[in-house]
């Protein structure tokens, strides 16, 4: 699955959609329309209006009210990103220290499908329920939580719950979310007659109605009310009925990108099987499930609405030959190896701890400069994570210092991790007033430990520090408003504190800042945009132009460039631009434009990255840092680039 | 006649979305401050699970110092029973109350014991209380962050709660009780010396 074409299709899929709903709410309007005209007889003037156009045309426009303020209103509340709902549905989150083996099994699950697919660690939620489920919602990947229920992580194993873990992943690359939130919305717009109608029902119903004037109008008041209310509930009922048949087409893409991910079939279909051998299933009993069942891994209702195909005919399609039974699992209860699980003990303690000490030494030194990398290796992180990649991720996070990965999931000391990769290894001057920004600016001990997390994240290879700026996400997204806004101040003192941003710096910055976006702002941006790679050719050259230029030689530059350029365009002609055109400067300029670029031209964008990249066979970290700042700000996240497999 | 219909039911359609508006927003706020509450457990947990360890350290030094180590176990037993209390329902005033109370007569039993140990040079010398010390301290700082993140949460929910129009629906919806802010008694200050003219 190439989640790029994925994207597309989702697109077209929606739009066909939005077609239905509007043909919905046409139909839902004329209904209308022939209720007010047929049992208007109580008010004069509907009685003299029934049937015409006018009428008609004012119908329309009520019920386009209604319905459109209604869902605009519903999507307004759910964009509010996954937290909400999360939250809603009485989901704590899982603190990114937690002690729990349980928990922490979880967490680590998540961590290596994150690495694995370069996307920020989501914070997890767990929900205290008894049915196997689990849900990701949110946005973008930036926004993006995963939830998952009690039972899900006391009754399945290690490899089935890596398989629920990547179908969610799935979820959210796919960008099913926004699908279905706006789906939602126009589904709640049109239940909202509904809920007019019965309160009309009510209200007529209420004494103090009953004083007035018992006259004719009464009477058609409330047979208004009713056929509002059947109006609504049937249109609700079609309207969900659409939705859970895109909803179970999603289910089977994810499903089959969860074996792919993992490359381990018996993962999903045997927590498939787990959920169908459960007596408690995969039902969620918080009375918000219904609103969000289609986030869910599992149907979340028994009921004809099913968002998800049938167990059974999931399990068929990832195991053809499977036998039709299902194992006891009200007995099985998993017991978690808890040494496994903690990389470390929670000394969180920088200075002392022997274990964090004695993996620092282990670990490789500060790597060279430039990595082979194999051909496909790169192209392929297009595509979702790998088996392979999950395993690198696993060892990639073995290479960190584990007193490194304790701090960065505690919130207040993960802010630490991300200061000593801004500050200046060259120049002591500087270095020593970013301290002292630091420790202004929060305290001392903080500056402390930030001194003494510099000496080990210098040693760190490029690749590996971009996995901790990843690895801090959860512990980040714990910030309140206000410690968020000092933080990114704090941030932005640091990269001009020597009056320039290199590139390392820039990318960081570029990272950071669409993680925070999300967390401070609650407007939602749209991850894509619809202009065509055409339009935006003169932003692309600047980042093939910036790539050539660190990556390879003068003379190697301007065909590598080309080769770059003639993927994206055949008929203009490839001239590279010069060094100071494709500088950071240009580059900020050139981001925005290019992150409204269709998901089909990002893709066609970053080939002719790699092609440029690819050109002299070696990854230079110039050119990792380039592509990491770019996958970041255009939202199209890239797993590890730089493992080196030759 | 029909136009005034018309009009009437879309500004009561309005009215109901900002109040259905208004409801989720206050559920909203009072989930996230108690999510945040969650991280002050974690860290207070921790150090109240650091505290036996220090005792059993701190008992061969200060065999006559029974009581203060006492007092210290009693301390933490309360601490830890008030925070059992005030998870479960983080936006109890009471509760936090006796949290934050509790934590202040550890926190007071606490300091005597590293007062005390400083007149114990074989204490001093132990490398296993150093890392004790050095890990409470660290906690410390971890306590205040996380207690700092409930705090905003807590006021972003309390000024929503007081602002117009919500003011009118809070407590119709069951949020009438303002959540407490959670204030450790900071010795520091409190000691602080009294300047003398």
């Amino acid at each position: 699955m190439d989640f790029f074409t994925e994207q597309d299709k989702a697109r077209a899929k929606s739009s066909k959609l939005v077609f239905l709903f509007l043909l919905a709410v046409a139909c839902i309007t004329g209904c209308i329309f022939a209720l007010l005209s047929f049992v208007g007889g109580g008010y004069k003037e509907i009685t003299e209006m029934a049937w015409t156009m006018d009428f008609f045309l004012m119908v329309a426009t009520g019920t386009t009210l209604v319905v459109g303020l209604a869902s605009l209103f519903r999507i307004f509340f759910l964009s509010d990103g996954g937290k909400v709902v999360a939250e809603s549905m009485g989901g704590k989150v899982i603190p990114p220290n937690s002690s729990d083996p349980l928990e922490q099994r979880i967490l680590n699950v998540v961590e290596e499908m994150a690495i694995a697919s370069g996307t920020p660690v989501p914070p997890v939620y767990l929900l205290n329920e008894r049915g196997i489920n689990a849900f990701a919602a949110g946005f973008s990947p930036s926004d993006a939580v995963v939830g998952i229920t009690r039972g899900c992580a006391e009754k399945l194993n290690r490899d089935q719950l890596q398989g629920v873990i990547a179908h969610e992943f799935s979820h959210i690359l796919n960008g099913d979310m926004r699908m279905n939130i706006r789906l939602s919305g126009v589904i709640f717009g049109i239940i909202f007659l509904a809920r007019i109608g019965s309160i009309m029902i009510r209200g007529g119903d209420s004494p103090r109605d009953r004083r007035r004037d018992k006259d004719k109008g009464d009477g058609a008041f409330l047979l208004i009310g009713v056929g509002l209310l059947v109006i609504g509930l049937i249109g609700g009922f079609f309207g969900s009925l659409i939705r859970a048949a895109v909803s179970r087409q999603r289910e089977f893409l994810a499903d089959a990108s969860a074996v792919q991910f993992t490359r381990n079939p018996e993962g999903i279909s045997g927590a498939l099987k787990r959920i169908g051998g459960f007596s408690a299933g995969s039902k969620i009993q918080a009375s918000q499930a219904g609103d969000y069942s289609h986030f869910f891994f599992s149907s979340a209702l028994s009921s004809i609405f099913a968002t998800h195909p049938p167990l059974p005919v999931r399990i068929g399609r990832i195991e053809p030959n499977w036998s039709g039974t299902y194992p006891d699992t009200n007995k099985i209860s998993e017991q978690v190896d808890s040494p496994s699980e903690f990389t470390s003990g929670f000394t969180g303690n920088l200075g002392v701890d022997p274990a964090a000490e004695k993996q620092a030494s282990a670990a490789p030194p500060s790597s060279p400069d430039t990595q082979g990398v194999s051909r496909d290796s790169f192209t392929q992180s297009f595509k979702g994570p790998q088996r392979q990649q999950i395993r690198q991720a696993k060892s990639l996070l073995q290479q960190i210092p584990a007193g490194l990965l304790v701090l960065a999931k505690e919130p207040s000391q993960c802010r630490c991790i991300l200061f000593t990769l801004l500050l200046d290894a060259k120049k002591t001057s500087i270095y020593e007033q970013q301290i002292k920004t630091i420790s202004l600016q929060t305290d001392e001990d903080i500056a402390n430990l930030t001194r003494q997390c510099f000496i080990k994240v210098q040693g760190l290879s490029y690749e590996l520090k971009y996995i901790l700026v990843e690895e801090c996400a959860p512990a980040f997204s714990l910030f309140s408003s206000i410690q968020m806004k000092a933080f990114n101040d704090l941030i932005n003192a640091l990269i001009l504190a020597d009056d320039q941003i290199d590139l390392f710096e820039w990318s960081i910055q570029k990272m950071i800042e669409n993680q925070i976006a999300h967390k401070t702002q609650h407007v939602t941006k749209p991850l894509h945009g619809r202009a065509s790679i055409k339009s935006r050719l003169s932003d692309c050259e600047v980042f093939l132009g910036a790539i050539a230029h660190v990556g390879c030689n003068r003379d190697q530059a301007a065909k590598a460039f080309e080769k770059g350029f003639r993927s994206l365009d055949r008929t203009k002609p490839a001239t590279l631009p010069l060094p100071e055109k494709c500088g950071i400067d240009s580059m900020n300029i050139a981001l925005p434009r290019l992150s409204k670029m269709s998901p089909l031209g990002k893709r066609a964008f970053l080939e002719a990255c790699s092609k440029v990249i690819e050109f002299d066979g070696v990854l230079s970290n110039a050119e990792i840092q380039i592509i990491r700042g770019l996958a970041a700000a255009i939202s199209c996240p890239l797993g590890p680039v730089s493992v080196s497999q030759s | 006649m029909l136009v005034t219909v018309i009009v009437l039911a879309v500004i009561v359609l309005i009215a109901v979305l900002i109040i259905i508006g208004i409801y989720n927003k206050l559920v909203t706020f009072k989930n996230r401050f108690e999510n945040a509450f969650s991280q002050i457990e974690v860290q207070l947990q921790r150090r109240y699970d650091l505290i036996p360890n220090l005792i059993e350290t701190v008992k061969g030094y200060m065999a006559h110092e029974k009581e203060t180590l006492e007092a210290v176990i009693e301390a933490r037993n309360q601490a830890q029973s008030s925070l059992k209390n005030a998870s479960q329902n983080p936006g109890d005033a009471g509760a936090i109350a006796s949290l934050a109370g509790a934590e202040g007569l550890l926190g007071g039993a606490l300091g005597r014991i590293f007062a005390l140990s400083e007149s114990y040079p074989d204490l001093k010398a132990n490398q296993n209380m150093a890392n004790l010390q050095e890990e409470l301290s660290s906690t410390e700082n971890k306590v205040a962050f996380s207690r700092q993140s409930f705090n905003d949460a807590v006021t972003v929910y309390n000024t929503y709660k007081q602002t117009f129009p919500p003011v009118i629906f809070a407590s119709m919806f069951g949020h009438s009780q303002d959540a407490a802010l959670l204030e450790f008694e900071n010795d520091k200050i409190k000691d602080a010396p009294k300047v003398q003219f």
